[in-house]
């Protein structure tokens, strides 16, 4: 159906019809451009932008012009634009959001509120969540701001819409790293309540590598990454605008967050947590994977009536490719009730899988192009139960110490290769000797970890055997986080979440030791052998070797 | 005219957008201040492009993907070498460019391209209804024409009303932006608006003509971004009021 004409209004000045110009208010072009002509007056000094907005200032932020004088717009949004700006103390680049309160903005109450429970929620420190420097008031005309670090980069939203939706693996590593942040914020009891594809800033893997990391540590962790960083901005500031006066009241004035990613709790504005967040997370994936939301509307209650109707278009996903688990996975973050949804940790647990399955696929297909005879299809995929340990309170310094105890949690086998199993206690065994060697790092014993091999609530890390030889993993242990992110055949780095340095190296030179197993059907018994392997081959070239001898490492199996 | 002076005096300092991306053509390697420049250009001045392919019988997708390929091919082939130095205009330079390329799609059947590093706009359905009502009268280069002096206006309503939001003067600009094109006094309602805005009329009237300069500011200098010459400006504008007039004239750069 075509849409209606619209009514023509025209000029009472010139008679020609008036268009939509700025913030979608009628004017006329004509009149509007005539202005502009010299002659009919001149340009006074107060023309200039300076003496039209005052000094500019936002407390010790200035905002950035371009070099043709226009403001340095990097977005904007709902709640507020943002500026480039410099800080002028510290002559840094920021990120400037000036927030728009709206006539309740007003008030000095709400003011304050807001700043309270802003700073508070600025108080969040993961390495996916964008760093809040500043909250502040611009005394001479009421404004809130606040400036966060200028990420240099784009948003997810952004992305998809230059270059199409983002391939499975890709998706699957954003939502790893959106799923991490989220844990973090709520064990400090912060969600965000406006999750969307505008609010997750993708930075290239090589921008953000860390500091501390030698050229070829680099190059193997670009490698590793070659998808994009994910940065969550504007954390807790919704929650912030719409925070209630009295703060045992469980809901929150008006609607929180904006409609195609908001979940049915906000649209009934019921009391919010966590799986509120999971379900937008859910919504941005899908838009990820397939350019498009769920539950398309154009009104709040359009939206809301797709939503209720509880009728997903799976056949978005087939037709982007999506794998099945993930479909799955997507299906559950999705769910009405949101005691039907997973929450983070069992969301991080489901995305390793789903990780281990799309990357299994890749290596699949990527072997049998490159040469079916020889190279074995098994795409080792390992997953490792963590455990919890206790309780290390949050760091706040810059360099926060390693946790007092760590665990080095099992390796499952998810390859179809029975095989390969033994890799999954080689890479376990190696991982435990070379962190025992830290001198700070406690480790627990293999034999304490066991009895929770079983236990399917705790955190998951990812150890994953590609064709380069390099395995990775990842593990959250706690209030503290601490990723095993790259084990490299003759290396392991192990870091804090909190902040990208210290990195501690370990070894590069040694060779890992590799262990073989002889598993008994009869009694599930598994015994251990310990086998060093040449120190100057890598892990890859003596897995070739041995299948292609028909020896591989002399698995037997009764 | 102390503020005349002081704006030729900086125009020989001044480096706009147009002449960025005008230099870089001269040289062998394109600066990353120059292809920020053309893409602001382009972010700017895209619906010109996409209602001229809309009057060309190019349907809405097509017209959508043309106009971002457009772009992509421009950067690509570093296509704004070629431009004119002596009467280049930006809005003359890129619709021959436009024609160029469409014609080349045409015979080679080129591949579309999408985004070219840039994310254009989307038109709604009402918006895309405004455009082919109001372009129904014209012809393609008068409808482009009278775009590329909407998007103008546009441009620098944009800017003026975000420098208010800086200056938490936005609900003024709410009150005020409908009366800044109106030349009579006595046909602006102070009376009306001072009560809901919670201001004296003597300062309403201050107000609208701050903003009313300041707009006329902003304006010319986003035409200057599109010229050669600050003396091209004032030229420009007359240019483009005229194509909106009803006597079109076919004199232009």
């Amino acid at each position: 159906m075509q849409p209606a004409a619209p009514e023509i209004s025209t000029c009472s000045d010139c008679g020609q019809t008036l268009e939509e110009t700025s913030g979608g208010r009628l004017g006329c072009i004509a009149c509007l451009l005539r202005t502009g002509i010299s002659g009919e007056e001149d340009l006074p000094r107060d023309s200039n932008p300076d003496a039209f907005e005052g000094d500019g200032h936002f407390g010790v932020y200035r905002i950035d012009r371009r070099d043709h004088e226009s403001l340095y717009k990097l977005g904007h949004g709902g709640m507020g634009t943002t500026y480039r700006a410099t800080d002028m103390s510290l002559q840094r680049k920021v990120a400037l959001k000036i927030i728009t309160l709206g006539i309740a903005g007003r008030s000095r109450e709400v003011r304050e509120r807001f700043l309270r429970e802003a700073r508070a929620a600025a108080a969040v420190r993961h390495e996916n969540i964008a760093t809040v420097f500043q909250f502040g008031i611009r005394e001479e005309t009421g404004q809130c701001f606040y400036a966060m670090e200028l990420i240099e980069g784009e948003t997810l939203e952004e992305r998809v819409r230059r270059a199409g939706p983002l391939d499975t693996c890709t998706t699957i590593f954003i939502a790893q790293q959106v799923t991490a942040a989220l844990a973090a914020a709520e064990r400090r009891g912060w969600i965000h309540c406006d999750l969307k594809p505008a609010n997750l800033m993708l930075v290239d893997s090589e921008e953000s590598q860390p500091v501390g990391l030698d050229r070829r540590a680099r190059r193997e962790r670009t490698a590793q990454r070659a998808v994009p960083v994910a940065k969550i901005i504007d954390f807790g500031l919704a929650k912030a605008l719409h925070a209630p006066i009295d703060p045992m009241r469980l809901t929150y004035d008006g609607f929180l967050g904006t409609p195609a990613f908001a979940s049915p709790e906000q649209f009934e504005n019921s009391a919010l947590d966590v799986r509120s967040d999971i379900y937008s997370l859910g919504v941005t994936l899908w838009f990820a994977l397939t350019g498009k939301t769920p539950f398309a509307g154009r009104s709040v209650e359009e939206i809301h009536r797709a939503q209720q109707s509880n009728v997903l278009p799976i056949g978005q996903l087939k037709s982007a490719q999506v794998p099945s688990r993930l479909r799955l996975l997507l299906k559950s973050m999705l769910a009405l009730d949101p005691a039907a949804r997973p929450g983070p940790h069992k969301l991080a647990v489901e995305l390793r899988r789903c990780a281990a399955q799309a990357t299994g696929t890749r290596g699949t297909r990527v072997v049998l192009a490159a040469a079916a005879t020889l190279i074995p299809v098994a795409c080792a995929s390992f997953v490792f139960h963590s455990l919890r340990t206790h309780s290390v309170p949050p760091s706040s310094g810059l360099n926060p110490a390693l946790p007092e105890k760590s665990t080095v949690p099992q390796f499952e086998n998810l390859s179809r290769e029975p095989d390969s199993a033994f890799l999954a206690h080689g890479v376990h065994g190696d991982v435990l000797t070379k962190l025992a060697d830290i001198a700070d790092l406690e480790i627990i014993s293999r034999t304490s970890v066991m009895q929770y091999s079983d236990k399917e609530d705790v955190p998951e890390g990812l150890a994953e055997r590609d064709p380069r030889a390099a395995a990775s993993a990842e593990n959250v242990f706690g209030d503290d986080t601490v990723h095993l992110n790259q084990i490299f055949i003759d290396s392991v780095v192990t870091r804090t979440a909190t902040t990208p340095a210290p990195f501690v190296e370990i070894d590069q030179n040694v060779i890992p030791t590799m262990k073989r197993y002889r598993a008994s059907p009869q009694t599930g018994q598994v015994r251990s052998q310990y086998k060093r392997i040449n120190r100057k081959r890598t892990l890859w070239n003596k897995l070739r070797y041995g299948w292609a001898s028909k020896h591989p490492y002399h698995v037997k199996k009764k | 005219m102390p503020c005349r002076e002081a704006e030729s005096r900086n125009e020989l300092f001044v480096s706009t957008r147009w002449t960025m991306v005008l230099k870089a053509g001269d040289s062998a390697t394109t600066s990353v201040q120059a292809l920020s420049a053309l893409s602001e250009l382009c972010q700017i001045y895209w619906r010109p492009l996409y209602v001229f392919l809309r009057k060309k019988e190019y349907r809405h997708e097509d017209a959508q993907d043309l106009t971002q390929s457009f772009f992509a091919h421009l950067i690509e082939t570093r296509g704004y070498a070629r431009a004119d130095r002596k009467k280049g205009r930006f809005r003359a330079f890129l619709l021959a460019a436009l024609k160029n390329f469409i014609a080349d799609a045409r015979d080679r059947e080129h591949a579309l391209k999408r985004g070219g590093g840039m994310i254009l706009g989307r038109l709604d359905d009402m918006a895309e209804a405004q455009i082919t009502q109001r372009a129904a009268k014209w012809q393609a280069d008068e409808a482009y024409d009278h775009e590329w002096a909407a998007s103008l206006v546009r441009q620098a309503l944009d800017r003026l009303e975000q420098e208010c939001v800086l200056a938490g003067k936005s609900e003024l600009f709410d009150y005020i932006m409908p009366y800044l094109a109106v030349p009579e006094e006595s046909a602006i309602p102070y009376a009306e608006m001072a009560r809901p805005s919670h201001r004296d009329i003597t300062i309403l009237r201050h107000e609208l003509a701050r903003l009313r300069r300041r707009y006329r500011a902003i304006l010319r200098e986003e035409v200057r971004g599109t010229v050669r010459e600050a003396a091209e400006v004032d030229e420009e504008l007359r240019y483009l009021c005229h194509a909106l007039a009803a006597g079109y004239p076919r004199k232009n750069t």
